[in-house]
């Protein structure tokens, strides 16, 4: 019992040193700091994204939401506050956090007492809901979005504008990861993980079992949520500005969807493995045939699912179930 | 308000509401049936939309007669769809048709905009008008709704009144029970698949005799969005609940534009797709299963 | 001896159909009650409505004096109502332990290492600890009955209603189970209420028996009263599996 605990921390040591690296390859060649980047946030898309649908299931097609509230929340707090930049970006967390728990709330009391379907369903509106919420109503800059570089130089200089967006955007996306590798790993091994598990198998037993089932969903789900949040609110200091159009793309959606069924739902590697293979392969096209990108990942989502559904890691855990491999890879 | 003015409204409600009574059929009537959830609707519409467009501009053929080559197109695309794909997944937890769906619809529209490239289109198909009272319709929208009148009678035909249909209907409410019955199931996960396909694609074609503009690519979201409404509203997996939940939506379409015309300071297309999208978390909230719906 | 579990006139109809037409039953603490009654009869809808799966049309259910008709069933499996199901409600990806940890987690609200302990406990009562580490999905037709009644067992139920799981076994296999529950019933204080349609068998080892047909209760007593009884024996003329 106890070597099983030891080989999961093992797999956490690897995640987590994986990031590490991550972190020292940038100090040192501050060059490939943008490819970084690049990678560290799609790895962090994955896992926050899977640490809702891996783990029960369900899918939030409307997940491009909380990226976008938390661009606005960021955008927001440099907006209407002035004082210590790092202090805004705190405030902008903060508000990352109230904006994506209120939606999800809202979200998944109405939808997580249904059925998957009838969730995904309510969800695939939601993105376009709110996007059109704030162009219908003018509300938070509307159309145009917010632009936030004008602010920044104005209230506390060009370099900060430096700071902000290299510096500060990528630590964010760090923590962020880190973050979400622990709530993953946390879902693993721990008695949240036990129910969530039943639920998934089917809700009627999890029930039987004694498992409030709403309770847990809700749980991850703005979880999930939040941890969106911080990557699009890392986006903001980044980009230094929101657009809708741009923010609500439901491309974001599909880029999660590509990472988390490619490396393995539900489990701590997978998404790793997939962010990193997805960086790669993003960049990859980029620079080949740009326009035809989203064309490829559909491609990929639809193959996924029909040849290879359980992901890297699931296939390499079946293929060698029994074995320590097994046990190592979660 | 005017008494002919509100007739009006409530007549050009109707007229597209009996679309949109189509379009919330074959949603519903796949999902019936497959437990698949269409979400690339809207997008099979546009497909239908642009073959309307092109068959026109190219070989001056009315919409009348593109809705035949889209209802064939359709149903072999849904046919390879269930062969392909949704043969394989039936097993498996939702997530993975629904991504599969989303998957596609992504992949059609880019598709479309990679073809076809991403510039509005449309045409202009002349078909005269008719007087209602003292309005002008034009006489494409009235064909427009006579053919989607008649396609969902069509398909409530096949339901209530063949053998076949009532095993389709058998397999909607009790599959399990139907197997145990002797009925082929897969058979008739194919023909729903193909038919409800052959419909989607058709209703986008018939879409271009109400409005044969502003034809794009992304122009499918929101039917897709609008399909997703009749069909909960309805009922997913009730096709009885469609049409009145088409008619509907129908009527208060118009409504909503006025009323929202009231308040200041908003853009007003955005403003409807919001307000569509929170009717369709309110009948989530207060009746899920629909009007229909067991 | 009390009352642990009260039905008081439950109604349950599904469209036309009577699936419980006014059930009154007293569930006597500590009894082993057994539920006899031919397919249709309402037993069941009666342990779906017990469970809160299905939410009774009219009456009542009141468990340890508290009425929990409004409650959900994951609410009562916590207060210490347990079902072992016909079909073993399992969790066929995961480890035969991890199921019954998981009872013990959430029905029995434990900790993690008590959870483990209780498990494995649960495991030895039911000889099945050998394939602790195994998938659930591994396990053949018999063990996984095992399984499913450690399972409902692990998180220490006041009352354990028992679905027929000794439908379809050799009577050695009857009785080897039967005793099992009897003996763990006694050991560790559960009220056991067990379902019965065809194995007659099984109804010997309960204290009690009362005969369901067409939705009501209709004859009560000791099991050899009721076995003998003339009405019983017309409705499963021909049926019954000694």
């Amino acid at each position: 019992m106890k070597r099983a605990v030891l080989n999961k921390r093992l797999s956490l040591a690897a995640s987590l040193a994986t990031i590490l690296t991550f972190i020292v390859v940038r100090t040192i060649i501050p060059e490939y700091s943008q490819m970084v980047y690049f990678i560290v946030f799609y790895i962090a898309l994955g896992l926050a994204f899977d640490i809702f649908l891996g783990f029960t299931n369900y899918v939030c097609f409307g997940y491009v939401v909380f990226l976008a509230l938390g661009g606005y929340a960021m955008a927001h707090s440099f907006k209407w506050f002035t004082g210590d930049p790092t202090l805004s970006v705190a405030l902008g967390l903060l508000l990352s956090t109230i904006y994506a728990s209120i939606v999800a709330l809202i979200v998944g009391l109405i939808g997580l007492r249904l059925r998957e379907v009838y969730f995904a369903i309510a969800t695939i509106g939601l993105t376009q809901g709110i996007r059109f919420f704030i162009e219908g109503f003018r509300v938070w800059g509307g159309s145009e979005g917010l632009i936030v570089a004008g602010d920044i130089i104005s209230k506390y200089g060009s370099e900060w504008l430096t700071l902000l967006s290299v510096d500060y955007a990528d630590a964010l996306t760090f923590i962020t990861a880190i973050a979400s590798i622990a709530v993953t790993y946390y879902l693993i091994v721990s008695k949240t993980g036990y129910a969530l598990l039943a639920i998934r198998e089917d809700e009627e037993v999890a029930m039987s079992f004694g498992v409030n089932p709403v309770k847990y969903k809700l749980l991850v789900f703005m979880i999930s949520a939040i941890l969106g949040a911080f990557i699009g609110a890392s986006k903001l200091l980044k980009d230094q500005a929101v657009f809708p159009a741009e923010a609500f793309s439901l491309a974001f959606t599909l880029e999660a969807l590509v990472i988390t069924l490619v490396g393995g739902k539900g489990t701590l590697l997978g998404p790793l493995i997939a962010g990193i293979l997805y960086a790669g392969l993003k960049y990859f096209l980029t620079t080949i045939m740009p326009g035809l990108q989203l064309l490829v990942f559909a491609l990929i989502v639809i193959g996924v699912v029909v040849l290879f559904p359980e992901g890297i890691v699931g296939w390499l855990k079946k293929r060698f179930r029994g074995t320590l491999l097994d046990e190592l890879l979660i | 308000m005017e008494y002919s003015y509100v007739l009006i409204s409530a007549i050009s409600g109707v007229m597209i509401g009996l679309l949109y009574a189509l379009v919330g059929l074959s949603l519903t009537f796949i999902f019936g049936v497959l437990q698949f959830v269409n979400s690339a609707h809207g997008h099979l519409m546009m497909v239908g939309a642009y073959i309307a467009f092109w068959l026109f501009v190219l070989y001056g053929w009315p919409p009348l007669v593109s809705l035949i080559i889209a209802s064939l197109l359709g149903l072999a695309f849904g046919a390879a769809l269930y062969a392909l794909v949704v043969r394989k997944l039936m097993g498996l937890p939702a997530l993975y048709s629904l991504s599969a769906a989303f998957a596609l619809g992504i992949f059609i529209q880019e598709l479309a905009k990679v073809l076809w490239g991403p510039s509005y289109r449309g045409f202009l198909y002349d078909m005269g008008s008719i007087k209602i009272f003292d309005y002008v319709v034009p006489a494409t929208r009235v064909w427009g709704s006579i053919i989607s009148a008649l396609l969902v009678f069509l398909v409530y035909y096949y339901l209530y009144k063949t053998k076949s249909g009532r095993a389709v209907r058998s397999i909607i409410q009790n599959p399990e029970g139907s197997v145990l019955s002797g009925v082929d199931i897969y058979k008739f996960y194919l023909l729903a698949l193909a038919v409800g396909m052959a419909l989607n694609v058709a209703s986008g074609c018939l879409l271009t005799l109400y409005v044969s503009s502003g034809i794009n690519p992304y122009m499918g979201g929101i039917y897709t969005d609008l399909a997703f409404m009749v069909a909960v509203t309805g009922g997913l997996g009730a096709p009885e609940g469609a049409l009145m939940a088409g008619l509907i939506y129908g009527l208060i379409e118009n409504m909503i534009p006025t009323v929202l015309s009231g308040v200041q300071n908003i853009s007003l297309y955005p403003a409807t797709r919001f307000v569509m999208f929170v009717i369709l978390l309110f009948v989530l909230l207060v009746r899920p299963r629909g009007i229909m719906g067991r | 001896m009390s009352v642990i579990l009260r039905v008081e006139d439950v109604a349950k109809y599904y469209g036309g159909i009577k699936a419980l037409d006014g059930v009154t039953l007293d569930i006597r603490e500590n009894e082993f009650l057994a539920i006899i009654g031919p397919n249709g009869a309402g037993k069941t809808t009666l342990f779906n409505v017990i469970t809160g799966l299905r939410r009774p049309d009219r009456g009542r259910i009141i468990y340890m004096g508290r009425d929990i008709t409004k409650l959900p069933p994951y609410k009562r499996a916590q207060m210490g109502i347990s079902r072992a199901f016909q079909i073993p409600k399992l969790i066929y990806s995961a480890s035969v332990l991890d199921n019954v940890v998981l009872s013990c987690l959430f029905g029995g609200r434990m900790d993690l290492n008590s959870a483990r302990e209780r498990a494995l406990h649960a495991l030895r009562l039911v000889k099945l600890e050998k394939k602790a580490r195994e998938y659930a999905g591994s396990l053949t037709s018999p063990e996984k009955k095992l399984l499913e009644l450690a399972r409902a067992i692990a998180m220490k139920p006041r009352v354990l209603l028992l679905d027929e799981i000794v439908a379809g076994m050799p009577p050695a296999e009857i009785d080897n189970i039967m005793n099992l529950v009897r003996n763990i019933a006694v050991e560790e204080k559960i009220t056991v209420v067990a379902m019965v349609e065809h194995v007659m068998r099984a109804v010997r080892y309960a204290d009690r028996a009362v005969f369901m047909h067409q939705g009501k209760i209709l004859i009560e007593g000791s099991p050899e009263e009721v076995l003998s009884n003339r009405l019983v024996k017309e409705v499963y003329l021909g049926e019954l599996v000694e």
